[in-house]
């Protein structure tokens, strides 16, 4: 080892004696005065350097003039001017890079992130922006423990799940995290398009879209209820702590320019089949050649459905009774086949055609902003434009923003801010139900997107969609309708965000300052319809206008104290805080029609123009808080803090309610590394705990229900009226929800932070849950608003750093997550049955699964009535179709329990690859456990579209082959057999191949076969009814645990050389390069079915797959100046 | 230092006058609700919910189930071998906005002081009815049902939350009681009047009267083979009542939900009407025919537009149609238009899969030209079933286009008639009830009003033809095809021997039922349930055999029956009444759903096979 230091120290001497240089050597040692070794020297400004020996020696040439820089991880760099010497001892302290470091908490209050007694995240503004995601929500996957981020089906705008810590609020859906802009709150909707009954999710997202992740500069993530207790109910999922850019602490004037480009592309899709083309099951089929006595060919799958053309009877695609994806067919062969258009084409399926149907996605980011600041003052503007194009057709978005912030010292005790954005904001045609008319929708595998695609085709001639009815020429191309709809068709939702805040900071004495602020977050949305009819001649076109808004204001007085007695340390805010919130909703459409196709304005409506519009949702919440902190000799550190929350939304009509609710909070850190006297390895320790309350209150007017009023019009003008009663029961005495959460952890770095470790456990219960029971309507009521039970989350965070590889210009840093979540329910009222359903529906629907909470039982399990039935042995008992000369699985009919919503566990790894100014990262995130009930699966399945519907179909995948011995077909060969695994009911009686009835009751298929009295099931019989609406199961095809690990982000970074950066006269030049969502390392879902496209992002029922999302990457390039 | 304390002074000070409890009394109140009611209003409310569930009556329960299995006609596309099989049912519900409005006039009237009660005995009685109607439609469907306890929650204490659930014999026994009830309190007199907020009956208490009399036949209907004396004692007591029965167009139960009103958005799926029936409505001229079907796409034009293309015209077409010299269309023979517009399918699945048959199944084959499909059967109108969809005449291949459009008159559904109250009386004439006239009287009347309302809904929802056919641009020919009922139809008709009650007078008056129910979207499967009609064999009209690989099929006698959850807490009650009716629960199986009948249809013959006398 030495010989080899020795050598490159000589290699460095050789280089370096070229100049007029001198031989330097000398000692670095810690502050305990040991040698450490492998720091590297460097002399400044050039790349000639050296690193210490193994004892902590070193020896470098330089010129004499030169300037050494020593750098080691996890130490403070220094910096010596040689100016002649030739010994330079150098004594380095510990830098506990992150220990020192302060983060933005709650009510944006900087804190030394070691004084916490609670764990939390903080994400670097740079790093959400890189990912050039739309929803910031996006971009912090797998960035922070504990942070679960489920992507859905919305698409470019659309939203993503974000849940922190499980689900704290039975009653609500959305148990998102607040958003915190700058000391603004902004809530984050979910979208919630039912997956039963809603094709298309048709997700505009929500608020967060306006952000303009530019403009940050640290994400924060709290988690538990102590980080966020002063936030009060409304922060009782967490919250996100965004701080934007400011232009403090910078000297003269900055510029920073940034440039972005993204280019997103369809790369792949879950597993269609395209072997085989449209045809009904084995069994039904009523079409195609005809046997000696004049029967179709019932059993037999390669018949083909013809039609008369010039005399002859040809293979065609029209009127195919099986056309629209019924793919039980032949094997596609390249026969002639009639096409939609009446040409003679080839019998043959477009493997490409669903990702033909999406185009090649381009964005740009133009980000400009200008910083500066002086003794007086500071101020940051920002300004920047979005624009995107989706993959789907006629997707956009834009995005326009702007942000000033302004400080400036009014006196020497007196400061004022202020800041304002305004965003501006376009989302245009979000719908998402491409994918899905690929796989239960009207095209089919020998569908040709290429071809039918086209104004010429989907538009006819007259302006409307092409018919029969008209004698349209594509009148018989199925799905025009979706192509119209696409490009001819526009929905737009504009959004304006205006965030004001001022705030006026007085220093009364040195230990006392006085901040008053005043805030306020108006956010409106207007959305316009414009739908060009689809009759003919453009016949029953619509024009819709709506518009939101809602504004949120707040008012603060906080006073800051700080003081020192001898070791400690104490400070101390008191606040008051005036909240208030109202919305206002309008909508105009047109009735009937319009005059005038396509002109898209009110008066061109055919009938009196309908409207819609009210003011509500109005609640205000007054609140009193403190927070007082204690520290002794900076290794102890005590927090206290309390609220109290007046809310509206518990105040019942005549005036009472328990509106007013206290909750305090403690917690504590210690930095036990400064107390005791530990191995030099360990570089730093904390163990931190903590305990908290929250109190919530719920959502406005529900507590105060009332007759509804409506009216109708009748003959001659005239209107009668009609009076609906609220069928909710309202407990007269509902109290607030409490959130009792105790957290404890440690962060323990060692070996000079090469190893680190943050671990966190917290157990949370949130009691008197204001929810809603149902009652059996026979009753008269619904649903009884009332406290109802208790949620408990009790979860591990694992965080654990290493860096594997550290030189002199390289440096390999790897961060691993795991964490895990289980929220139970407890203490139901008695009006809550064996359990109480939260979303779906157990025995009806197209899914027929339900999620639900059991007393004692986890939040989220999911329950079927669907599951197969099973004899006392657990045999699946078979449905035997004498009719049919077949088998399948016999639905239970009794509500059972298959799975679960949440996930066991989920992770990331973070890997960062430093090689002099390049920076490479790559992210991989996972998810294991909890389930997806696939739409997409399920149907495609069983109507022949999925890979997996293959099975036993043919020799190839596993079918037998037998000759038909009933009387009807004897002799006929088929290869599409199955033996189905299971028993016969008791007393089930069969035809036999014979003729003989023949009972089978208790027998296996497979002795039923053995014995002669039953032949192979067909397999599209089979896999048909197993997964249909009427009689399908619950089976491995749709229903299935998600596990998934994937690689998130992989970006490349590089800072140019300063000479460089400066010919362009600029400071820093930085370009980087990012793929985001790149693909999977793992996926447990058949049929390659893409295991983040769940239908919402509510909490209750993400897990439901409706829109068959095929696979997206986006690669952006960007370049970023500072000047 | 003073402004700290003027400061924080002043945030207690805001925070005090920010508390208020009114002030947030008032923020936490929803502008857009009311804290009172007013009683009329909420009985609109009440009568709107009678029929609050349009397009699943129709799409499932009708079209897919009831229609296909009383042999109406087929499911969308002709019978498949599983159309016995049941998937996803709708229908009305009274719980969610129905009976709490009732319980809430009604509970209201209850706490009003004496003397302004008994002005509200007519409005209370009114909730019975508006109830019994609808809670008959769900009991036709799945038996028993909570009603003697449902609904009390609100005004009991403590609520009561799990009501039992009663069996039919206990809802038809209660039911008759409260509608003896009604109809005494619907008679009182100096009542507060309802007025026009009455959309049915525009405030007319006697009319309700006569309803509630027709919801006692309805009752007794049910009971014919079940307690057959009970139902004849019924029927004299309707045909005797002081209140009346509905006997004039005008007592008709038309329920109207206001000029905006259009049924549902959606469109149906509808199958071809049944060879059988259409003949049988041919064969005597029934007017109802053209009310109730649909014409096909046949007309001149089109068959003009085949001779031209050399296609074959549909074997059942050809014969109709009188050729010219030149072997051009000339006009029709037989009974000309528009009975000659009128075809049906067979309705067996075996039929489906018999290649010969590809004349009605596989019409997108035979009977395209140039791209363009003309269906040659006729379909049950969607016209009474929704108004707003537009209609496209059959034109030839690149001819005009013809569009009935921007035709969106109020929905209309018939909920009970003065022509269901005479066949009721007809028939329980004939099974011995001792009534004032003659069965053949009574049958006249109700065939003559059953074929005025079928009329005159079909104005109302402005079918297509109603007024012409306007492809025929000659205007005699336009108006000789139009389907309006026409002057002395109605004579001939009765003259037929299906409407002479010297034979087969049962059989009759029950084909009768089934085709005046066939334009309401309730009663037609109870009908064909008790009576067994149509009839396997028949001179009139036949039940055509369903088979599948040439073995009969069961058809389903009522629907599925859910199984409860255990998040119910009423499951118990709910599992009692499954077990008390024998009922396998959850499970679609036809074999099931055939043999575990309702207890009114338990001593009903099987289908076709005709009434018990």
């Amino acid at each position: 080892m030495r010989k080899i230091l020795v050598f490159i120290v000589v290699c460095f001497t050789l280089v370096g004696s070229a100049a007029a240089q001198q031989l330097v050597t000398g000692l670095v040692t810690d502050d305990e005065g040991a040698g450490v070794p492998g720091v590297s020297i460097i002399q400044k400004g050039t790349t000639n350097g050296s690193i210490t020996n193994a004892d902590g020696f070193y020896t470098i040439s330089v010129p004499e003039d030169a300037v050494l820089v020593y750098t080691f991880i996890g130490m403070m760099n220094v910096e010596e001017q040689v100016t002649g010497r030739s010994v330079i001892d150098v004594t380095m302290v510990i830098d506990a890079i992150g220990i020192d470091e302060v983060v933005v908490t709650a009510l944006g209050i900087k804190r030394e992130e070691k004084a916490l007694g609670y764990a939390m995240t903080e994400v670097s503004g740079e790093d959400i922006a890189q990912a050039n995601t739309v929803n910031p929500v996006q971009a912090l996957q797998g960035k922070a423990a504990g942070l679960s981020i489920g992507a859905s089906d919305g698409g470019m705008a659309g939203n993503s799940k974000i849940q922190i810590r499980g689900v704290s609020v039975l009653n609500s859906n959305n148990n998102q995290p607040i958003f915190v802009i700058d000391g603004v709150i902004v809530e984050n909707s979910i979208s919630n398009a039912s997956a039963d009954w809603s094709g298309n999710a048709n997700d505009f997202g929500n608020i967060l879209k306006n952000l303009n992740p530019d403009d940050y500069e640290s994400v924060s993530v709290l988690k538990g209820a102590a980080a966020t207790a002063l936030y009060g109910s409304r922060g009782i999922n967490g919250a996100i702590i965004i701080k934007n850019k400011d232009g403090k602490g910078r000297k003269g004037l900055g510029v920073k320019l940034t440039q972005t480009v993204g280019f997103e592309h369809v790369w792949d899709q879950p597993d269609l089949q395209y072997d085989y083309g449209p045809g009904t099951l084995a069994g039904y089929i009523g079409y195609g050649e005809q046997d000696g006595g004049g029967n179709y060919y019932r059993y037999d799958v390669n018949q083909v459905y013809t039609r008369e053309v010039d005399g002859s009877q040809v293979m065609t695609k029209i009127g195919n009774p099986n056309g629209d994806g019924f793919l039980w067919g032949p094997k596609y062969d390249g026969r002639p086949i009639e096409d939609y258009d009446g040409v003679i084409r080839n019998y043959e399926g477009f493997p490409g055609a669903m990702m033909a149907a999406y185009d090649l996605g381009v964005s740009s980011n133009t980000a400009l902003a200008l910083n500066g600041a002086n003794d007086n003052g500071s101020f940051y503007l920002s300004n920047s434009y979005n624009k995107r194009q989706g993959t789907s057709p006629t997707n956009e978005f834009s995005r326009y923003s702007l942000l000033f912030k302004g400080s400036y010292n009014l006196s020497k005790w007196l400061r004022a801010e202020a800041s304002v954005s305004y965003t501006t904001s376009d989302v245009t045609n979000p719908g998402n139900d491409l994918a899905a008319s690929y796989v239960t929708g009207s095209w089919a595998g020998w569908y040709d997107t290429d071809r039918w695609n086209n104004p010429e085709v989907y538009q006819a001639p007259h302006g409307g969609r092409p018919s029969n009815n008209y004698g349209d020429e594509y009148g018989n191309v199925p799905g025009n309708g979706t192509w119209f709809s696409y490009n001819l068709n526009s929905a737009v939702r504009n959004e304006q965000v205006i965030r004001p805040i001022i705030r006026l900071t007085a220093d009364v004495t040195n230990w006392m300052s006085i901040t008053a602020e005043a805030n306020a977050n108006y956010y409106t949305q207007f959305y316009e319809g414009k739908n060009l009819g689809q009759g003919y001649a453009m016949e029953g076109g619509s024009y819709d206008l709506r518009q939101n808004s809602d504004l949120s204001r707040t008012g603060k007085l906080v006073i800051n104290l700080n003081k020192g007695f001898g070791d400690f340390q104490t400070s101390a805010l008191i606040g008051g805080e005036l909240w208030d919130r109202g919305t206002a909703y309008n909508r105009t459409w047109t009735d009937g029609g319009l005059i005038v196709p396509g002109k898209f304005y009110m008066g061109n409506s055919k009938k009196t123009l309908r409207t819609s519009a009210n003011v509500g949702s109005t609640k205000q919440i007054n609140s009193v808080y403190f927070l007082g902190n204690v520290s002794w000799k900076n290794q102890l550190y005590l927090d206290i803090t309390g609220r109290n929350d007046w809310s509206s939304a518990l105040v019942y009509t005549d005036g009472t309610g328990n509106y007013s609710y206290f909750y305090p909070s403690v917690s504590s850190s210690w930095i036990f590394s400064e107390t005791l006297s530990l191995p030099a390895m360990v570089s730093f320790g904390k163990l931190r705990a903590s305990w908290a309350q929250v109190g919530n209150d719920t959502s406005p007017y529900s507590i105060n229900q009332g007759y509804g009023l409506g009216n109708i019009e009748i003959e001659g003008g005239q209107f009668i009226y009609q009076n609906t009663i609220s069928t909710t029961l309202v407990d007269p005495n509902i109290k607030p929800e409490r959130k009792n959460s105790f957290e404890v952890g440690m962060d323990v770095r060692l070996f000079n932070n090469r190893l680190s470790a943050d671990i966190a456990y917290y157990n949370e219960a949130i009691t008197e849950q204001i929810s809603t029971v149902p009652l059996p309507s026979a009753s008269g009521l619904s649903r009884m608003l009332t406290n109802v039970g208790t949620l408990t989350n009790k979860g591990f965070e694992l965080s654990l750093g290493f860096t594997p590889v550290q030189t002199l210009n390289f440096k390999w840093e790897s961060t691993f997550t795991y964490w895990n979540n289980t929220t139970m329910v407890s203490d139901l009222v008695d009006e809550v049955g064996e359990y109480k359903g939260l979303a779906g529906y157990v025995t009806y629907g197209n899914f027929r699964v339900g999620s639900v909470a059991f007393e004692d039982g986890e939040y989220g399990v999911l329950m079927t009535d669907t599951k197969p039935l099973e004899d006392d042995n657990g045999n699946k008992i078979l449905t035997w179709r004498d009719d049919r000369r077949g088998a399948y699985y016999t639905r239970s009919y009794e509500a059972q329990e298959i799975g679960k919503i949440n996930p066991d566990f989920e992770g990331s790894l973070y890997n960062t690859f430093s090689f002099k100014g390049l920076v490479v990262s790559v992210l991989l995130d996972a998810r294991f456990g909890g389930h997806i009930a696939s739409y997409s699966n399920k149907y495609g399945t069983s109507y022949g579209i999925m890979e997996t519907s293959n099975k036993w179909r043919d020799e190839e995948n596993g079918g037998m082959t037998w000759t038909s011995q009933y009387a009807d077909i004897a002799g006929q060969e088929f290869h599409d057999g199955m033996i189905p695994e299971g028993v016969f009911a008791e007393g089930q009686t069969v035809t036999a191949p014979g003729g003989e009835t023949v009972d089978v009751g208790g027998m296996t298929y497979q002795e039923a076969y053995n014995a002669g009295h039953v032949e192979p099931t067909h397999a599209s019989l089979y896999t048909y009814f197993n997964s249909s609406w009427s009689s399908g199961v619950i089976n491995d095809n749709w229903f299935n645990e998600v596990k998934y690990i994937a690689v998130r982000n992989i970006s490349i970074g590089y800072n140019l050389p300063k000479s460089l950066a400066q010919r362009v006269k600029a400071q820093n030049v930085y370009v980087s390069l990012n793929a985001r969502n790149l693909g999977y390392l793992y996926n447990s879902l058949p049929n390659n079915l893409n295991p983040e496209s769940f239908r919402g992002t509510s909490s209750s029922a993400s897990y439901y797959e409706r829109s068959f999302t095929p696979y997206t990457r986006m690669y952006t390039i960007s370049l970023s100046i500072d000047f | 230092m003073k402004t700290t304390y003027k400061l924080i002074f002043a945030l207690i000070f805001s925070l005090i006058i920010g508390c208020d409890r009114d002030d947030f009394a008032e923020i936490n109140t929803n502008p857009s609700t009311l804290a009172e009611p007013d009683l009329r209003y909420s009985m609109t409310k009440a009568i709107e919910q009678m029929y609050g569930n349009d397009y699943t009556i129709w799409f499932y329960n009708n079209f897919q189930y009831v229609y296909p299995w009383v042999q109406v006609g087929t499911m969308q596309g002709g019978n498949g071998a599983d159309f016995n099989l049941m998937g996803p049912t709708g229908g009305q519900g009274i719980y969610g906005s129905l009976l709490p409005q009732t319980m809430d006039v009604r509970m209201r009237i209850e706490d009003m002081p004496d003397e302004e009660k008994a002005t509200y005995r007519a409005m209370r009685s009114m909730t019975f009815p508006i109830q019994i109607a609808t809670a008959l439609t769900i009991t036709d469907n799945t038996g028993s049902l909570s009603y003697t306890e449902a609904g009390q929650a609100p005004y009991t204490n403590p609520p009561l939350l799990t009501p039992v659930v009663d069996n039919q014999q206990t809802l038809f026994n209660t039911w008759l009681a409260e509608l003896d009830d009604a109809i005494a309190g619907l008679a009182a007199e100096d009542q507060f009047a309802i007025g026009k907020q009455d959309r049915i009956y525009n405030g007319d208490y006697a009319r309700w009267a006569k309803f509630c009399n027709l919801l006692k036949l309805k009752i007794a209907a049910r009971l014919v083979n079940k307690d057959r004396a009970m139902a004849l004692q019924i029927a004299e007591e309707v045909a005797n009542s002081t209140a009346g029965y509905m006997d004039d167009l005008s007592d008709d139960f038309v329920y109207r939900r206001g000029v905006l009103y259009h049924g549902t958005g959606n469109g149906m799926w509808i199958g071809y009407g049944s060879k059988n029936l259409l003949d049988f409505l041919l064969a005597n001229k029934d007017p109802r025919l053209r009310f109730i079907f649909e014409k096909n796409d046949f007309n001149g034009e089109v068959v003009q537009a085949f001779i031209d293309e050399a296609k074959a015209l549909p074997p059942y077409i050809d014969p109709l149609v009188d050729y010219d010299a030149g072997g051009d269309f000339a006009g029709w023979l037989g009974d000309g238009e528009p009975w000659v517009r009128y075809h049906g399918a067979p309705l067996s699945p075996d039929e489906t899969q018999n290649p010969a048959n590809s004349i009605y199944f596989n019409q997108s084959a035979t009977n395209t030209i140039e791209n363009k499909t003309y269906w040659a059967t006729s379909e049950y109108s969607e016209k009474l079933t929704r108004t707003r969809y537009i209609y496209t005449y059959p034109t030839k291949p690149g001819g005009r286009v013809l569009q009935l459009r921007d035709n969106e008159p109020p929905h209309n559904i018939i909920l009970g008639s003065s022509a269901e109250t005479n066949l009721y009386l007809a028939e329980f004439r004939l099974l011995g009830a001792n009534l004032p006239k003659t069965a053949q009287e009574y049958f006249d009347w109700g065939v003559e009003l059953s074929i005025m309302r079928a009329d005159k809904l079909a104005e109302n929802q402005e079918m297509p033809y109603y007024f012409g056919d306007p492809v025929y641009e000659d205007e005699t020919e336009a108006e000789a095809a139009a389907t309006m009922l026409r002057d002395g139809e109605i004579t001939a008709l009765l003259a037929q021997p299906a409407f002479d009650l010297t034979v087969d007078a049962l059989e009759k008056v029950y084909i009768q039922q089934y085709i005046n129910f066939m334009n309401t979207p309730n009663d037609i499967w109870t009908t064909v349930r008790r009576s067994g009609c149509p009839m396997k064999g028949s001179t009139y009209l036949s039940w055509e055999d369903v088979t599948v690989s040439s073995s009969e099929i069961p058809l389903p006698r009522r629907m599925t029956v859910g199984t409860p959850t255990e998040d119910d807490i009423n499951f118990v009650n709910k599992m009692a009444a499954i077990t008390e009716q024998g009922f396998t629960s959850g499970t679609p199986d036809p074999a099931v759903l055939s043999t575990e009948r309702l207890w009114f249809d338990q001593e009903n013959p099987d289908y076709g096979d005709g009434p018990k006398l």
